[in-house]
């Protein structure tokens, strides 16, 4: 062989993780968003030692207090309870909730839509029904109700969420799986003798993985959403945890004299959505396919 | 159209249904499923805290089939859902069909408006921005959908409350009014929750059609047209438009799904009583009949209207037909 | 516009580019996709471009008519029609020359018309963009100009959308749509590359009709030299986005000047047996382009200067310009007349049968209709140890579900296929492993055949992985050992298939079919994904490893010339049925079916003074959900009689051994 092969190899030989990271950095969304997002993790990780106070200290003292009172740079609630601290604690319950039940979302989803895109057949013709059934309820709907029937709290409230992103993971899963099974690749372990559990496990999934990835941030930010939906309905999380959509529902009552209770919380479950949400679409640029050859 | 294609249609049509009553059986029987497993005995609950007498209770069980085993109340309850007898509020003991006849309207109207504004912006929104891809103008709006798709309806429900109702003072913080009994106060009502979901809509539509179009007027067709010597109006509204719409329809119809399932949390904060609210106070409530009626209502609206947009898909795109 | 004034100016070019430089400036740094192209196009010539994939040739079209992709753009250069500066036009004059004076078609027809209007929108759309005509009067042009592309009921039709048409038609359409106002000049950009032979063969005879009539000069944008013997006047060949080479078609085959144009000739399968002689390296990396010429490092002729300094195109003789500094030495060397060699007799196949295929039926049902695609329907044939067969047809002749099902990687209908004397279909457990050790593919796409998420040691260690077969470390040792026996380093086991060429990858395909020692080798158009140069050293490759490994191939094309160099036996495939299968002289010098002989007069010669065949084929291959009755082939035979429309011809053997399943077959 000539040389201009080996060194137009060696020329794209960094490590392709190197490459991905380059490519979702080029643009401010994706590089807004990974800060956003990163930002959100490390402040729900080390919550206990950045957050100014207990979340749950209340302190007869400061009821109602603006933002910028001494003590309280985001104003304290109507029990005194600082408000700062509340966000930053409110994180860790968004984020192990939503985490949680997306990670279950996808584990089922990608059984279901790996096992009904191979076997075909009525397996796949019941499980997609199964989920067209699903998806055909109004999603909030289900949620409550799941999260009602298995009573209210983290349990429900994980299940609830996972259950109404499974059917997209599932979709998804089986769509992908269906394009993959007809790739010569593929046909071509047939050939070795590979069994179908040895392609699932070995091709198939391996190759869904930038699409799940790209999912899973969007389902993430939705699951958010969910989360702190239901709590504001009294069906999540319960007060006086420091949930965001507990204090977001708390705040109604005090909108006129305390504006900053709705505002902080708000933002907050703002950002970190947005910041989902931009990592999602800069993940979705930079893990297409059609990028790389770019 | 020929006699073979009518018979063809007609096949295509019956099969689509036949897959829709069993997506409409799947979800009968989940709604029946999950609302058995809430815990808490809806006896115990209407007849109030304090009464412990268990044959009262009994006798109130009897009354409403609950003391039937579950195989039973199941059958029941598919054998009167197909002769459209929803069954009888345990609360308020009006008929079902009755609560949601006056829900729905509520909802649809709702629904009606929130799905005009997405439409209306999101249609305009996205072809200028797929037209100028990467100048300010796409900036703008595609910053502007993103800002719509991360804002939770409830924020932005709230925040619009704060401005609108309680700051400014110049629209109704929540309600509603008949349009029958005051059309200018109805509207007056409506426009806050309308916007707020509208807008939110708009978000999704706009991404969705931007991205359609950039991705169509990357197609070879376009470069044809321009090799033809076609200018960039004719490319955009004469080829471009109608291929990006069609899969346009679709995100949209589900959309207006979900519009129409009853927006639960825009309707709880702007005290609307609509679909949405019904199911939810009779959830607190563990009225059954209440909730597995209006949940059916809802899902059978939901599936329709991806019927519809089926339909409506295949008559869009030339390539698709009815077989 | 009249003929008039296109001819007026016969001295002066109608379409002139000069030092044309297009670059695409990407996040990973600048690609010159043309660098320093001219040349010139008088009234009424056809002037072919040809080069591999890389080489500027679509791009150097597309600036003409200014439609290069973003993020392309002219850094330098010009392109004149006519004297009129094409990038110094407005955005209203260009529109109003582009498909008026200035016409292009593109490659693929499938995508290249809106499929969500009618054909007639599109055609009329054409014609009133630059005519002033009312709706009625441009309908009635445009049925005339379907009549003009041989489209039949072109009234009727003008209401059908695109996908109603076949890719044949659909290019008719498109050429339609490019001379609807009857332009200057025609850019045609492999025009017939993504169409089967006969369709090809037809689709140039139309352009050619055409634009003989209206006196239409054509850029012919091509990688297939046989098509610009066949076609064009003058000839410029590309590489690396610079013109290597500029001459009349004759001379240009007949004695190049540049050692890519030699090299690229030598590649080209031939009948003779011997080793092709491909152009050694792989194609360059148009971010990082070599110094000096272009092509040394590539290059037999290469020395120091080539090295640092870019030659620049300069005349031996009128009309015939080269870049090369030693063009002299190399318009000095004659080709060899290649020398017969031994065919497969000769080398004496053993007669051990390897693969006996018996009355081979595929039906793909369509839905619960009761109707289905019949995808293969009574295939019979042996295929002995260490011989190639090559199953030839064009698309929808079922080649490959055949060898699919031979693999069983799909199960037929009805018919057996034995694999060293066993029913592959009965197998199971041990007998079902020794069968998947001694019949491995090899897939035409090098792109998609390779999973991209596994290095080159576990992809050519996969098979073994899957049998269980050896240690790691023996595998590991089997895959360097193979890797080298492809011609591959070992090191290059660490490497992800991206990192590689087309050609590479094709050979790390290899590799991986060859890894459980296989004795029979399924190859589905190996080579026809890749660039004629890299398509040489695959196929000397493949003939190599038949030779020191005793394999059998059983070889799927659609190239005939591809066939011609390595098969030994030929079975011609249509509609789903051999028609013919003998050895390859009798099949190449004395075919006897009708379509096999179509089929050869159809493919393209890459030899200018060679004789043309008029089109023997009309029509299009018919579906095969509803195959017309008695002879498949009797819709579109020249010689068609009324017992083949009733009868079906059986597959017999003639005296000298070769099959044939036509009844008017003679001796």
């Amino acid at each position: 062989m000539i040389d201009t092969s080996p060194a137009t190899a060696a020329g794209r030989d960094q490590s392709g993780f190197r490459l991905f990271l380059g490519r979702l950095l080029a643009t401010p969304a994706g590089w807004i968003g990974t800060v956003i997002t990163a930002l959100v993790i490390l402040l729900a990780i080390s919550a206990p030692f950045v957050a100014p106070s207990e979340p749950l200290k209340i302190v007869p003292t400061d009821l109602l207090k603006p933002p910028g009172s001494p003590g309280h740079l985001f104003g304290a609630d109507e029990l005194g309870r600082d408000v700062l601290s509340r966000v930053i604690y409110g994180s860790r319950i968004s984020l192990v909730v939503a985490g949680l039940s997306i990670g279950l979302a996808i584990l089922t989803g990608v059984a279901l839509g790996t096992s009904a895109g191979v076997a075909g057949g009525w397996w796949d013709y019941l499980v997609m029904r199964l989920m067209d059934a699903l998806l055909a309820f109004p999603l909030l709907v289900l949620a409550i109700a799941i999260s009602v029937a298995l009573g209210r709290g983290v349990f429900g409230l994980v299940l609830a969420i996972a259950a109404v992103n499974m059917p997209v993971f599932t979709r998804l899963t089986r769509a992908q799986t269906l394009q993959l099974k007809e790739r010569p690749f593929i046909t071509a372990t047939t050939a070795m003798g590979a069994s179908a559990l040895y392609k699932v496990w070995r091709h198939v999934i391996p190759n869904l993985l930038n699409a799940l990835i790209v999912q899973a941030t969007t389902a993430t930010s939705f699951a958010i959403i969910i989360e702190a939906g239901l709590s504001f309905l009294g069906l999540g999380i319960q007060a006086p945890a420091p949930s965001w959509g507990v204090m977001i529902a708390d705040a109604k009552t005090y909108m006129l004299v305390a504006p900053h209770l709705l505002f902080v919380p708000s933002s907050a479950l703002f950002i970190t959505v947005l910041g989902l949400n931009l990592l999602g679409d800069a993940l979705s640029d930079a893990l297409d396919p059609r990028m790389l050859e770019k | 159209m020929t006699r073979a294609n009518l018979v063809r249609t007609a096949r295509f049509l019956g099969r689509r249904m036949l897959g829709l009553l069993l997506v409409m059986w799947l979800v009968a029987t989940l709604v029946f499923v999950i609302l058995r497993l809430i815990p808490g005995d809806p006896v115990q609950i209407i007849s109030g805290i304090d009464v412990v007498d268990p044959a009262v209770l009994d006798e109130l069980r009897a009354e409403l089939g609950l003391d039937e085993p579950l195989l039973v109340q199941y059958l029941r309850w598919l054998a009167k859902l197909a002769t459209g007898d929803l069954g009888v509020s345990i609360r308020s003991q009006t008929p079902v069909t009755e609560l949601i006849g006056k829900a729905l309207p509520v909802t649809l109207e709702l629904a009606l408006f929130a799905f005009l504004i997405g439409l209306l912006i999101s249609v305009p929104a996205g072809a200028a921005a797929s037209r100028r891809k990467g100048k300010l103008t796409d900036a703008l709006i595609t910053s502007s959908a993103l800002v719509g798709i991360s804002l939770p309806s409830y924020v932005l429900a709230l925040v619009a409350i704060y401005w609108f109702a309680v700051k400014w003072q110049l629209l109704p913080s929540g309600g509603y009014v008949s349009p029958t009994v005051d059309l200018l106060e109805n509207l007056r009502m409506m426009i806050l929750p309308a916007v707020t979901l509208g807008l939110i809509t708009a978000g999704t539509l706009v991404r969705m059609l931007r991205r359609n179009l950039i991705d169509q007027l990357g197609e070879d067709y376009v470069r044809s047209a321009r090799a033809r010597g076609a200018g960039e109006n004719l490319v955009f509204y004469g080829h471009v438009m109608r291929n990006a719409l069609i899969p346009y329809v679709t995100i949209a119809g589900i959309e207006a799904g979900i519009l129409l399932s009853g927006a639960v949390i825009t309707e709880s904060i702007f005290a609307i009583p609509g679909l949405g609210r019904l199911m939810v106070t009779n959830i607190y409530d563990r009225d059954y009949p209440v909730v597995q009626g209006a949940v059916f209502v809802v899902a059978g609206m939901y599936v329709l209207v991806n019927f519809l947009v089926d339909l409506l898909y295949s008559w869009l795109d030339p390539r698709v037909s009815l077989s | 516009m009249t003929v008039q004034q296109k001819g007026a100016t016969a001295t002066s070019p109608t379409l002139e580019v000069v030092d044309l430089h297009v670059a695409f400036d990407t996040r990973r740094g600048r690609i010159q996709a043309v660098n320093g192209v001219s040349f010139s196009l008088r009234a009424g010539e056809r002037l072919g471009i040809v080069g591999e994939s890389g080489s500027g040739k679509s791009v150097t079209a597309q600036a003409a008519v200014q439609l290069i992709p973003s993020p392309g753009r002219i850094t330098r250069g010009d392109i004149r029609l006519k004297g009129r500066s094409i990038p110094g036009l407005s955005r209203r004059e260009l529109q109003s020359l582009r498909g008026s004076e200035l016409a292009m078609i593109f490659q693929d027809p499938m995508t290249s018309l809106n499929p969500v209007y009618t054909v007639g929108h599109q055609l009329t759309e054409a014609i009133r963009l630059h005519q002033r005509i009312d709706k009625a009067a441009a309908r009635r042009y445009a049925a005339e100009l379907l009549a003009s592309v041989h489209i039949p009921q072109p009234e009727s039709r003008l209401s059908s959308y695109p996908h109603q048409f076949s890719g044949g038609m659909r290019q008719r359409v498109m050429i339609a749509i490019a001379l609807a106002n009857n332009p200057a000049v025609l850019i045609a950009d492999e025009p017939t590359t993504a169409l089967d032979v006969t369709t090809q063969k037809q689709i140039l005879a139309l352009l050619d009709e055409l634009c003989r009539a209206h006196g239409t000069a054509v850029v012919f944008i091509t990688h297939d030299l046989g098509v610009v013997a066949e076609f064009c006047d003058r000839v410029v060949v590309m590489y690396g986005g610079q013109v290597m080479e500029t001459a009349p078609t004759s001379e240009l085959f007949r004695s190049p000047q540049h050692p890519y144009t030699l090299g690229l000739l030598e590649s080209l399968p031939h009948a003779h047996g011997e080793e092709l002689t491909p152009i050694p390296g792989e194609l360059p990396d148009p971010r990082r382009l070599p110094e000096g010429c272009i092509f040394h490092p590539r290059c037999r002729y290469s020395e120091a200067r080539c090295r640092q300094e870019r030659p620049a195109l300069r005349s031996l003789q009128p009309g015939h310009e080269v870049a090369c500094h030693r063009a002299e030495e190399v318009a000095g060397y004659q080709q060899q007349d290649a020398q017969p060699s031994t065919s497969a007799s000769d080398r004496g196949g053993s007669k051990t049968p390897v693969l006996e295929v018996r009355e081979l039926v595929k039906h793909y049902p369509l839905g619960r209709t009761g109707a289905f695609v019949s995808a293969v329907e009574g295939v019979s044939f042996t295929l002995y140890r260490g011989e190639t067969l090559a199953l030839v047809g064009e698309s929808g002749s079922g080649k490959t579900t055949t060898a699919m099902t031979t693999l069983r990687l799909t199960d037929p209908t009805s018919g057996e296929v034995a694999f060293e004397g066993n029913d592959i279909f009965a197998l199971r457990g041990r007998a079902l492993r020794t069968f998947r050790h001694g019949a491995q593919v090899v897939f035409q796409d090098p792109y998609s055949s390779l999973d991209p998420r596994m290095n080159v040691r576990d992809l050519i260690s996969e098979p073994m992985v899957i049998q269980g077969d050896g240690t790691r470390q023996e595998r590991d040792d089997r895959a360097a050992e193979l890797l080298e026996l492809v011609g591959l380093q070992v090191a290059d086991g660490a490497r992800f298939p991206h990192q590689f060429s087309g050609g590479q990858r094709q050979r790390i395909a290899i590799a991986r079919a060859l890894a459980l020692h296989p004795t029979l080798l399924v190859c589905d158009e190996p080579v026809s994904a890749l660039d004629v140069s890299v398509q040489a050293q695959i196929l000397n490759l493949l003939r190599r490893l038949q030779r020191e490994l005793e394999l059998s191939y059983l070889f799927i094309a659609h190239d005939l010339s591809v066939v011609r160099y390595i098969a030994d036996r030929v079975a011609v495939m249509y509609l789903g049925k051999i028609v013919e299968l003998g050895s390859k002289e009798e099949i190449f010098e004395d075919p006897k079916h009708p379509y096999t002989q179509a089929l050869l007069s159809a493919s393209p010669v890459p030899n200018p003074d060679a004789e043309r065949d008029p089109i023997t084929l009309g029509g299009e291959i018919p579906s095969p959900v509803d195959p017309p009755p008695g002879c498949r082939f009797h819709t579109r035979c020249p010689l068609a009689e009324e017992v083949c429309r009733k009868q079906e011809p059986p597959l017999r053997q003639l005296s000298d051994g070769q099959l044939v399943a036509c009844h008017l077959a003679e001796e």
